[in-house]
Order: structure tokens, then sequence, then C-alpha cells
């Protein structure tokens, strides 16, 4: 290396790091406004359940741009642009230019997207309880505090309904509830695991300390469930009685599969309609079987 | 300088050297400082090697396989650390001196290796600088020119440009012995560096460094396999057998019939030539394996002498003169040309 | 002496490296100018301008800058930076192990920041604390590797991949048990990271790795003669008075910091480290000193190129790059392999 080379690399080195100085030194703040104690009015939506929520909330005008989740996964259709979608990344230039006074997205994300100056909303997982409060909030972050108060309200009082009916009942059936591949079951603390107990059942996978536990298929044959509830895409829940050894389970020699949809177990107010349907499968003699099936676009429920 | 002069400032000593690999430096065997039974049996590679190299002159170091040759040279410039004795060079302990230090002086020529990235013949050699370079290691006129002419001398010129993936093994051998001479060193150390050479290169080889050690006050120490090589070009031998020194000394005294029996287990007969030797003396001794020993070779020398010797008189005679003409093919074949003309390594015949 | 076909090569070897360089630019500013927005090559090229010769007439609109200077910029630098990280770590482990399948992670740097992540997000940490932890897990595993495999105050290049395989099979399982254990999105987000992402970027993140990547190849730049020289094997090297222990400590710290810190940042990029230096090795030859300035600026070109494409070729959704890179990644290596070009003999 001669005496040659060390100056043009030592030149090389210093041009790059003049560049990123120089770059960094355009400091700009990606959202501007919101100084004044204003309501947002341009809001993106990157998570499917909030989307769902916001259109409950009668807020869809304030909606600027969803994530590609929300226009595939709710009943509504959401005629608005998409910004990719939020699984693996984010696309911050789309974001950005679309100026949103308000994000709602995962907590990870949000973290991101607040570092870099925008206002956000964390969506995290939620079990019921914690989706009549996600509803609360975004309610009163909105300036729609009322539409929020009405829609929990009537949610609290379909759900005491439902308890009070179930709890008459003696025998609890257990339930083993599939999630999209053999095992996948949900645990204690899920959304699933509530509805499954609010209905009066037993969460075969309750016991289990992972939220989301594989069982082997022994311990599914071994505890023999009563009932078994089957949410998948595409798979009908009756084939699942062709996999070895499950013709002697309880529940498929008495014909107890049912197949629900992911539309049932997300922390929306369609959570409503999972708990009556879950509740009408495990105790057909106390409830009647909601007319839809959750695969419509509208929900029936006072307005 | 004088060689007589150089020969008093540098010189390699050795002195109680062994090694071990699962050795403990320091621990001795139990009956006390010498150990008479087989070293193997304590886990040392070899023991008790000393010897003494001036300027100028050649060690080459025999044996047979698995005798612990490789091994003892590996200690002289440090790769090894013995386990037991001291290794100086020009007076210094060389346990003292860093890697490049020794590599100042020393430059080895190791058995071929495995070759991976295809360097250039001329890049390998410069690596030879390394050990003189500093901090920035940038090569000067100076270093350009001791690689220059390193590569002049062993004939590496033609092989300039090659990729040393494409050479072929005596080729690389002369890139590795230019790249120990860039290294400018003191002492030379090979191990077999004619192993994969023809007859010709492989006296043009000997000879070169021959040459170079008279010429420069070096030291040489040689690991060869052939005896009648070893011979011809060393001043001293070292005759190691199962990690111990079985003979050492001048070369007359070393290779003789009985040590050959004794360490090799082979029967050689032992003739003197006429032709020119290159050392000098005017007689040459030419050593030509007969079979491998038996056990009545042994009983030879205990008993039965005059009828032995008469048969072998007789014999003698008849295989002379079939040795006569063999060595004549073996002459032309050699090289060995009349006097005057001579042939520099590097040159095909 | 340079002979006159030497003085030849040495400038065809300078202006490869002229070339890349050139090149690098080029697709750094093509880069800048793509995205999922409306600002094009036309307008980014006039902000550019503006900024560098603060001139208010080429100025751009408030949001336009944002974009390029907010959004594109620090992930485009931050993509050379990484590329040129992961080129050159894989050129000194090549090296140093005389392996030219050799890749940065073979010491399980990439194993352990995968933990190190994981373990973040499924003890529901802060986001800015990923790359943190992922950094220090992945020294400390480098660390764990050294220190299994010395005997005797020695590292024999065999034992040390040995050690470093199974440390990384170590820390890949505890990965996976982590994804066991985590909620759904944790095991979402432990999952993309781990496929290598660099849409996270932000001046913030670019300085904190600028120092570590730039100082640290420079630093491996320097021990390219010994590379050199260690790359004809440990003997030979011991013979040429090479401090073979010491060379390769220093290497493998520094590798263990410059991936460390870039796996930290984008998650496991793949297939950069192994065939950037062969792409360089047949451009620019096996001298370390050339070929390690052409793999830090053909793995940077490289990165930014594949940054690129995985985030338009779907727009407005992103590709993960450690995807784009493997597919790029594997047909060339199957070519290297069938021509045999500059592999030499192994």
């Amino acid at each position: 290396m001669s005496k040659k080379n060390i100056f043009i690399v030592t030149l090389i080195l210093l041009a790059l790091f003049w560049v990123i100085f120089k770059g960094s030194a355009a400091q700009k703040r990606l959202a501007g406004a919101g100084r004044e104690k204003v309501y947002p009015h341009r809001i993106i939506s990157l998570c499917s359940a909030a989307t769902e929520i916001l259109y409950y909330l009668k807020a869809d005008s304030l909606i600027v741009a969803v994530d590609d989740g929300s226009k595939l996964y709710t009943p509504f259709s959401v005629d608005k642009p998409a910004v990719g979608n939020a699984y693996a990344s984010l696309n911050i230039e789309l974001i950005t230019l679309y100026q949103p006074d308000l994000v709602l997205c995962s907590p990870s994300k949000a973290e991101i997207l607040k570092a870099r100056g925008f206002q956000t909303l964390a969506v995290k997982t939620c079990n019921v309880d914690e989706t009549l409060e996600l509803i609360d909030q975004i309610g009163e972050t909105i300036g729609r505090k009322e539409n929020a108060r009405k829609i929990t309200d009537w949610m609290r009082t379909e759900i005491v309904g439902i308890q009070e009916k179930v709890k008459q009942v003696s025998q609890k059936p257990l339930v083993y509830f599939e999630a999209h591949r053999e095992g996948l079951s949900r645990g204690r603390g899920t959304l699933t695991d509530d509805l499954i107990t609010l209905a009066g059942g037993i969460n075969l996978a309750h016991s289990e300390r992972a939220r989301f536990p594989v069982l082997s298929r022994e311990v599914i044959m071994e505890r023999d469930p009563d009932v078994i509830i089957v949410e998948s895409y595409d798979l009908d829940g009756k084939q699942i009685m062709d996999r070895p050894g499950w013709r002697q389970i309880k529940a498929i020699r008495n014909d107890r599969i049912y197949t629900s949809t992911v539309n049932f177990t997300n922390y929306t107010p369609r959570l409503v309609e999972g708990l009556r349907t879950f509740a009408s499968w495990l105790h057909p003699e106390l409830f009647r079987t909601p007319k839809s099936s959750g695969r419509e676009k509208e929900v029936s429920f006072a307005h | 300088m004088e060689l007589r002069e150089l020969r008093e400032l540098r010189e390699l000593k050795v002195v109680d050297l062994e090694f071990g690999y699962h050795y403990q430096r320091g621990s001795r065997c139990q009956s006390g400082s010498r150990c008479q039974r087989d070293p193997r049996e304590s886990g040392l590679l070899i023991s008790g090697i000393g010897l003494r190299v001036s300027a100028g002159e050649i060690l080459v170091i025999i044996g047979p396989n698995g005798a612990g040759k490789t091994t003892l040279l590996k200690c002289l410039n440090k790769k090894l650390s013995p386990t037991g004795g001291v290794v100086y060079l020009d007076g210094q302990d060389i346990a003292n001196l860093k890697q490049k230090d020794i590599a100042r002086k020393v430059g080895v020529i190791p058995q071929i290796s495995h070759v991976s990235f295809p360097f250039r013949v001329i890049d390998v050699v410069r690596m030879g600088r390394y050990p003189h370079q500093g901090f920035w290691k940038e090569l000067n006129q100076e270093d350009h020119r001791i690689v220059d002419q390193a590569m002049k001398i062993t004939g590496a010129e033609t092989l300039r440009e090659r990729l040393i993936t494409e050479l072929s093994g005596g080729e690389y051998q002369r890139m590795i012995f230019a790249r120990a001479l860039a290294q400018d060193p003191k002492v030379l150390l090979m191990d077999e560096p004619t192993l994969h050479l023809d007859l010709s290169h492989q006296l043009g080889l000997l000879d070169l460094i021959r040459d170079l050690v008279r010429e420069k006050g070096l030291i040489a120490v040689i690991i060869l396999h052939d005896l009648n090589m070893a011979f011809r070009y060393s001043d001293q031998i070292l005759l190691l057998n199962q990690g111990r020194i079985y003979r050492y000394g001048p070369s007359e005294e070393v290779i003789t019939k009985e040590n050959i029996r004794q360490v090799y287990q082979v029967e050689v007969e032992i003739y003197e030539s006429h032709a020119d030797s290159g050392n000098g003396n005017g007689v040459r001794p030419c050593i030509t394996p007969v079979r491998v020993s038996r056990l009545e070779d042994q009983q030879e020398n205990q008993g039965e002498n005059q009828e032995e010797t008469q048969r072998d008189v007789k014999r003698d005679i008849k295989e002379k003169n079939q040795r006569e003409r063999q060595r004549e093919k073996m002459l032309s074949l050699s090289g060995d040309l009349p006097a005057g003309q001579s042939q520099k390594y590097g040159e095909r015949a | 002496m340079r002979t006159k076909r030497e003085s030849r090569c040495q400038w065809k070897q300078g202006g490869i490296l002229g070339l890349l360089l050139l090149l690098m630019g080029i697709v750094a500013m093509l880069s800048l100018g793509i995205g999922a927005g409306q600002v094009g090559i036309a307008e980014t090229i006039r902000a550019v301008l503006g900024h560098v010769f603060g001139l208010a007439s080429l100025k751009q609109s408030h949001m336009t800058e944002a974009i390029i200077f907010e959004v594109r910029f620090p992930r485009i630098i931050l993509s050379l930076l990484v590329g040129s990280a992961l080129s050159v770590s894989g050129c000194a482990m090549q090296g140093l192990f005389k392996n030219p399948m050799a890749s940065p992670s073979i010491c399980g740097v990439s194993s352990g920041a995968a933990f190190g992540a994981a373990m973040v997000i499924v003890a529901g940490g802060s986001v800015s604390m990923i790359p943190l932890s992922a950094f220090l897990f992945s020294t400390l595993t480098v660390f764990l590797v050294y220190y299994i495999a010395r005997i005797k105050g020695r590292v024999p290049v065999g034992t040390l991949l040995l050690s470093g395989m199974a440390v990384s099979l170590f820390f890949s399982s505890l990965t996976s048990f982590m994804q066991y254990l985590s909620r759904e999105e944790e095991l979402r987000e432990i999952v993309f990271w781990l496929m290598g992402g660099l849409w996270t970027a932000n001046w913030e993140k670019v300085w904190q790795v600028a120092f570590l990547i730039i100082l640290g190849n420079l630093a491996i730049f320097f021990f390219a003669g010994e590379l050199n020289i260690l790359s004809m094997g440990e003997d030979q090297a011991k013979d040429l008075g090479v401090n073979v222990e010491f060379s390769r400590k220093m290497v493998l710290v520094l590798t263990a910091l410059v991936t460390g810190s870039s796996v930290a940042m984008c998650g496991i990029i793949g297939f950069v480290g192994l065939i950037i230096p062969h792409l360089s090795r047949m451009l620019v030859g096996p001298d370390h000193k050339v070929l390690i300035p052409a793999s830090a600026l053909a793995g940077a070109i490289f990165l930014c190129a594949t940054d690129t494409l995985a985030r338009t070729l779907i727009a407005p959704s992103e590709i993960p790059i450690g995807i784009i890179t493997s597919l790029c990644g594997v047909p060339f290596f199957i070519f290297l392999l069938r021509s045999r070009k500059g592999m030499g003999d192994f």
C-alpha cells in the first residue's frame, strides 16, 4: 500500500463520511402538523381488526390508507388505497406520502413509526376484555367516544346474556379448537379461549402454558374432546375425520365437528357473533344457530 | 567478510533437543537425566539431539521413515516448540525470538503442500519479503531487487506470471526455493527438496545450494533420502534413528556399511569411484543397495569371517564388472559430463 | 522491478476498482430515485444537487425532500455499508480458513445475533433494544467459539470450524425454541427479522454502524498481507514469520464486530459473504490487497441493487432481502461450481 494509495483511500473514506453527514444534516420531520389538540382526520390502519373497528365506529371516512390485510379480511368492502402488507415490513415512503396524523398498527411497528415522528396507536393481540378496551380506546382517540360506548355496551350485554344462560349447564363439553394446522390450538389468555369458556365449554388447550401450543395427536386422543371446532380458510372441518386414529374421538363419533372462520376470533365487535355461534354449537339445546355464518358482509346488531 | 570470520559469528547449534506432542517441558524419565531406552516409550519423537553447523557448511540429515527428521527440522525454526533442550542461532536461544525475527534469518523449503488459491508465482515469491516488512508492508526497490535475484538464481524467472495452481511439482518446488531465498536468509532448512525433481534437476538444485552456501557463507540443513546425494553434498551428516542420533559427524564416518545395515536393515555395497566427486577429494563413494538385510547378514560379522570373505571377494569381482557397466550408464544420465561442461539448474538437459 | 506486463496488470486492477466505485455511485443514485412514492429520478437528482451545492432553486417540495433524505437515503447508505461489511468479512473468512466455502456466519455470528433478537422480541422489549441485544450475543458467540476451540494456546483451523458449527446449531435451536414460546405477532416478527430487511433504516442506525463497519473493514484490510500468506497454509505462514495466532484472533474479532453489527441492524442476509468474494476474485485475483477493496465495493453495489429489487418487485409490499440474495446467489454459485474458475483446487 503505497503513499499514493493511502491518499486515495483516505479521500474515498472522507467522501463517504461527508455524504453521510450531509444527508443526515437534512433533518426533516416526517409528520409535521398536529400541534393543536385536534382529533386525527387522516388515519392509516395497518391492522385488519382496527380497520373493522373504525368502520363500526362510522369513522371510515377518516381512513386514507390501509394495508392489504384490511382489504381481505374485513366484512366491509374497503375502498381505500393499500400501502402494502404490513406483515413483514412497512412501506415508510408510502405512509409518509399519505401524511397521516394517526397510524394504527402492531406494537413493534408502532415504535418504529413513533421514532420517525408519527402519531401511533398500538394494536396488540387481545382477549375479550382487551378487545372491549381497544374499541373504547380507539373511539376516544378519534373522537367517536359515544359510538364506541354504544358498541361496547351492546357487546357486554350480549356476553353477559350468554354467560347467564350457560351458568345453568352442569356438563361443560370439552372443546378442541384447531387453527389451520393439526395440533395448533389456542391456549389460556387468548381470545378464542375466552370465547370457548364464555360459551360454556372447556378449552382442551387451556392448561397449556404457550399461547399457541402445538398439541400432539396422542394428547388430543387421550383427552377425547366432545366438540371439535376447526378454523381454517379453506379446509372443511369434516376432512379431519380422515386422519388416522381420529375416528375414535368422541366428537367425531357424535358428529360434532364445526367449521369456524377467522372472523369469529378477531378482536372486533364481531366476536359476539362468534360467541353466539360457539354457544349454539356447544349447547344446541339452549341456543339457536344464528342465521349468518360470519361470511356475510354485514352483522346485525343495534346501531 | 572472510569465510573464516563468518564462521565464528554464524552458527546453528543445538543442545540436547527433545520433542513430544503430549509432553510437558522439563519432565524427564525416571531413570535419571539420560534415557537409554527408546524415547518413543515416553512419548518423545526425538530426544538427546545435539549438533553444530557453521557458516558455509551443509548438514544432511538422513534416517529411515519416522525417525524424526521432519520433527527435528521443525524444531530448528520454532515451528514446533521443543519440550527440552535449546536451539541457538548465532548464539541466541530461539525460544526468546519472535517468529518474525526467526523468519528473517531462516528460510524453509517444506514438503509440497495443498494449493488452494490461484496466486501468481511472482506474488508468492514476494511473500518471502514479509519478515522484513514494517507496518505498511510496501515493497521498495531493494525488496524488488532481492526478489528478482532470487527468481533468477533459482531459474523461476520463466514461471513469473504463471498461476500456482497450474504448476508441476518441480516447478512448485523451484518457486518455494525462490521464496526462501527472497527472505535473504542465513540458514536454509530443507525437507526433501529433491522429491519431485528429475535427476538433472536434483543435481542442479543441490549444486546450486552448495554454491550459495559456499559463496554467501550460509548454513544449510537438508533432509535427504538418497544416500549418494547425501554423501556427495554434505559436510556433516546426522543419521537419525528412532528419534535419537545414531551417528553424527563427517560423511565417511557416518555412511558405512555397518551403520546402514543397523539402521535401514539393508545390505549395501560401497564402492569408490574415481569420477569427479565435486568434493575436491578426487574419490567418490557409490552406495548401492544389495538386498534387504536378513538374519544371516547380522551374523556375518560374528565369526565365519574367512570363508565368507573369500566367497565375497570372488562374487565381488564378478559383480564389480557388472556394476562398472551400470555405473557408466548412470554417469551419463546424471549429467556428470566431462570437465568443462556444467549444467545450470533450471535448464533442461 | 516491475515488468511491463506487471504494470499493466496493476493498472487493470486499479481500473476495475475505479469502475466499481463509479458503479456504486450510479447504483446508489438510481436507487435513490426509485421508490413507491411518486418521487422519480429527475426530482431526486434535482434535490440532491440542490443540497450539495446549496441551491435553493432546485429544492423540491417538503414531502419530496423528506422522502428522499429521510426514507431512501439512509436506507441506501445502510445497504452500501452492510453489503461491504458482509463481503469483506466473507473475504477474510475464506482466506483465514483457506476455504473458498467459508462465509461470515461460519463462526456463529448470525446464529448468536438471531438468538439475541429473538430474546428481546419474546420478552416484549422495545424494538430499539433488538440491535443491541443481537450485537452483544453475536460477539459473545464468537468468543465462545474461539475459546472452545482453543487448545494449549493454539487454535487449529479445523477445530475452529467445528466449534463454529456446534455453537451455531446450539443457538439456532434456542432461537427455534424462542419461536415456539412466542405469541403470534412475536413469532411473525422473529421470522421476518431472520429473513433480513433494511426497511427500518434511519440516520441514527446508519451512524451507529457506519463507524464500526468502515473502521472494521479498514482494519481487516491492514491484515491483507497476512491473509495472503495464511491462505497458503498455516505451516508456510509460520515459516515466513507470520504470527498466526495473533493474526487469526484479530481477524476473527474484527469480522465478528463488522458482521455482528450488520446482522444486528438488518437481520440475516445470506450469500453475500460467500458469493461476492468469489466474484471479486474472478475480477482482480486472489491478492487480498486488491481483493478486499474490490469485495467491499462489489458487495455494496450488490446489496444496494438487491434492496432496490426487494422493495420494487411486489410494490408496495416488500420481499425480505435475504430471500432475494439467496435467489440471486444460488444460480451464481452453481455456475461458479461448474466453471471452477477462480476457486483453484480444493
